[in-house]
């Protein structure tokens, strides 16, 4: 991917730079909200990472005329601020997602990759009915869950848990992305909450015998999907 | 009778009565003196009368006299004037009196008042002649029909006077009662957060809209420090948060390049777990000021407490079995207005702490009780001093100093505290069933859903 960075402090913007590198994109830096706003404009990028205060043109003015001026392209939100009003606000101003800092690099880079995907299958949309993954089967019309031909009792989180693990397969996803996408309220657990639901899900989903479906992805979230591993 | 404690009232009821007062200590005094002068014509009237029957009596004798007074009598030009002319044994000579008057000594020159059958007042003197016969001379005095009408008429006006009086009072206060009732009206809803909002200030320019004006300049005020610390927390977000997250993500990065075997792995790992928390503390902190000083602006909306306390519990109910505990939920369908994200968070601050601080199973009441939102709950597990029951709610509060490593932060009760109070509720804590703690907030209103 090739990726837009509008961020003015010089040592976030280096690390942004060396992560999203380092993963194998491609990136772009602009310095301020002009800066940015002219480069988005004038290149073709394919998501943009942009920080909400900048100096001269501040980030959701440029987010606005972005939308104004027809772009589509994915845009993540970054703030050192993530309370909810803030968040909504980013939102409305055309954002796709939004990250508070502190985040990790992982973590910005599993939901670049999933707005990527988003904006893919957008193009083509599907009515799909089941999602499969391997020997897993989910039927979304009648709520069932089959692995290797018997069926598996699921509760309603933690279907909607499975769910999202598949319909992001083979993506590393996070647990604030499976926090914000299952729970619908934006907060910061402390404990490892998530990681209790997970195993649980994985206790239901990989039996003993079956290949592991199911993956932790040290320093950054989970992974559905088939590996050798 | 007790008197009503609204200056209004007050001033209602002793502005009338005060110009009544006046009123008659102004009007007594110029009453009597007419008095005065009326009884003093009248007198001087009968004087005049009776020199000139004198005269008669002297000129041309007892008979002429006789006849003269008669004469008086009869006459219809004269309606007031009171004759009696007595013979020396007591006889009567003539005169309109059928007898003399009980009560009025014979002496000569001797004023006299008394009332008629009329109840008029009948003011006379009486007159011994040369020859010892008595003359009796009044006239019906006026006086008791202007004291009678005087009376009547200061009544009227008195009552008139209060009338008016109360009248105009009562509709000047209650239009300065009203400009006082839309202050304290705009003063409350700046209160309940609408911080831009201002109090009325009119053309007039009076001391009303002085007052106003002061307010607001002391509203801009508050609402410039609030903004200030909005600004200063945002600040600190970005440049305090910032090289600690750098510290936290190189951490990560180093973590990720350390294989689990390395001798450094596990001190890493504690490091970046160390760092993370940190940032969480902060991000709690910075929460709370915003709570603090109102400048929480997320969308409040009908929500219910229920729901909300059943979605947290299905978050947390699986790390509570894992500890071999359980949450026991007793809830029914509790509407408030608030921020539903707020509230999650005030339940997840809750169950969290009864997970980190409590033995055995959790419970948890959510409900509406005595006109209020309830949401008890119950960790069973050893409680805490009494004294430190009501600085539980401080942030960074550590019951026991020794365990300050495995009770966290110490920011969660603390949030807790200011979600329900940035809603316009309260939470207490007590020793009952382990610790207890209570959160009260108000139950929305019900009705067609306000916007």
């Amino acid at each position: 991917m090739k990726i837009l960075i509008v961020e003015d402090d010089a040592a976030q913007g280096r690390f942004l730079q060396k992560g999203l590198r380092e993963a194998g994109h491609l990136t772009q830096l602009a310095r301020d909200g002009r800066d940015g706003l002219f480069l988005a404009t004038t290149e073709s990028f394919d998501a943009i990472v942009l920080d909400r205060m900048l100096p001269r043109v501040d980030g959701l003015t440029v987010l606005r005329t972005l939308r104004a001026s027809g772009k589509e392209l994915p845009v993540i939100v970054l703030s050192a601020l993530g309370e909810v009003d803030e968040r909504i606000e980013g939102l409305r101003a055309g954002g796709d997602d939004y990250l508070a800092k502190p985040f990790s690099i992982s973590e910005l880079l599993a939901r670049l990759e999933a707005l990527q995907r988003r904006s893919a299958s957008a193009a083509r949309p599907s009515q799909a009915t089941t999602l499969r993954l391997g020997d897993l089967e989910m039927n979304l019309l009648r709520r069932t869950v089959r692995r290797a031909g018997r069926d598996i009792e699921l509760k309603p989180k933690a279907f909607a848990l499975l769910e999202y693990l598949m319909r992001h397969a083979d993506q590393v996803v996070t647990r604030s992305m499976l926090l914000e996408a299952v729970w619908d309220y934006h907060f910061d657990p402390r404990t490892n909450v998530i990681d209790v639901h997970v195993s649980n899900l994985r206790a239901a989903i990989d039996a003993p015998g079956l290949p592991p479906l199911i993956h932790t992805v040290r320093g950054a979230g989970y992974l559905l999907g088939l590996r050798g591993d | 009778m007790r008197i009503p404690a609204s200056p209004f009232y007050r001033f209602a009821i002793a502005l009338p009565l005060a110009v009544a007062c006046i009123v008659a200590a102004v009007f007594y005094p110029l009453l009597r003196e007419a008095e005065d002068h009326i009884r003093g014509e009248v007198r001087a009237a009968i004087e005049q009368e009776i020199l000139a029957l004198d005269a008669r009596f002297h000129d041309h004798g007892l008979e002429a006299l006789r006849l003269e007074v008669q004469a008086r009598t009869r006459s219809s030009e004269d309606e007031d004037g009171i004759y009696l002319l007595l013979g020396r044994d007591g006889k009567r000579l003539a005169g309109n009196l059928p007898d003399w008057p009980e009560g009025i000594p014979a002496g000569d020159e001797n004023w006299f008042r008394l009332r008629d059958r009329g109840g008029h007042y009948i003011e006379g003197e009486v007159f011994v002649l040369f020859g010892g016969e008595r003359l009796l001379v009044g006239r019906r005095s006026p006086l008791a029909g202007f004291r009678s009408s005087m009376i009547n008429r200061m009544w009227w006006s008195a009552a008139l006077i209060i009338l008016v009086s109360g009248l105009l009072t009562w509709v000047f206060m209650a239009h300065l009662h009203g400009r006082l009732s839309m202050m304290a009206a705009a003063a409350r809803r700046i209160q309940e957060g609408a911080l831009s909002d201002r109090l009325q200030v009119g053309v007039g320019g009076d001391e009303l809209d002085a007052l106003a004006m002061r307010f607001n300049e002391a509203f801009d005020e508050i609402a410039r420090r609030i903004e200030a610390t909005q600004h200063l927390s945002s600040a600190l977000a970005h440049d305090m948060r910032r090289p600690l997250t750098a510290l936290h993500n190189a951490l990560e990065e180093a973590l990720a390049d350390t294989p689990p075997s390395h001798p450094l792995h596990r001190r890493l790992e504690a490091l970046a777990t160390q760092t993370g928390e940190q940032l969480h503390t902060f991000a709690a902190l910075l929460r709370l000021a915003r709570l603090e000083a109102g400048a929480w602006q997320g969308a409040r909306m009908e929500c219910d407490l229920a729901e909300i306390a059943a979605d947290a519990v299905e978050l947390y109910a699986p790390l509570a079995e894992r500890q071999g505990r359980a949450v026991h939920v007793d809830s029914s369908a509790t509407m408030v207005t608030a921020d539903p994200t707020l509230l999650f968070q005030l339940l997840q601050n809750l169950l969290e702490n009864a997970l980190a601080h409590g033995r055995g199973d959790i419970e948890l009441k959510v409900g509406a009780r005595q006109g209020e939102a309830c949401v008890d709950i119950h960790d069973h597990g050893p409680g805490v001093p009494e004294a430190a029951l009501e600085r539980i709610f401080e942030r960074f509060y550590q019951v026991d100093a020794s365990r300050s490593g495995e009770s966290g932060s110490g920011i969660g009760l603390a949030l807790v505290k200011g979600i329900a109070e940035a809603h316009g509720g309260r939470a207490r804590a007590s020793n009952r069933a382990g610790l207890a703690v209570e959160v009260r907030l108000p139950l929305s209103v019900p009705g067609p859903a306000a916007a």
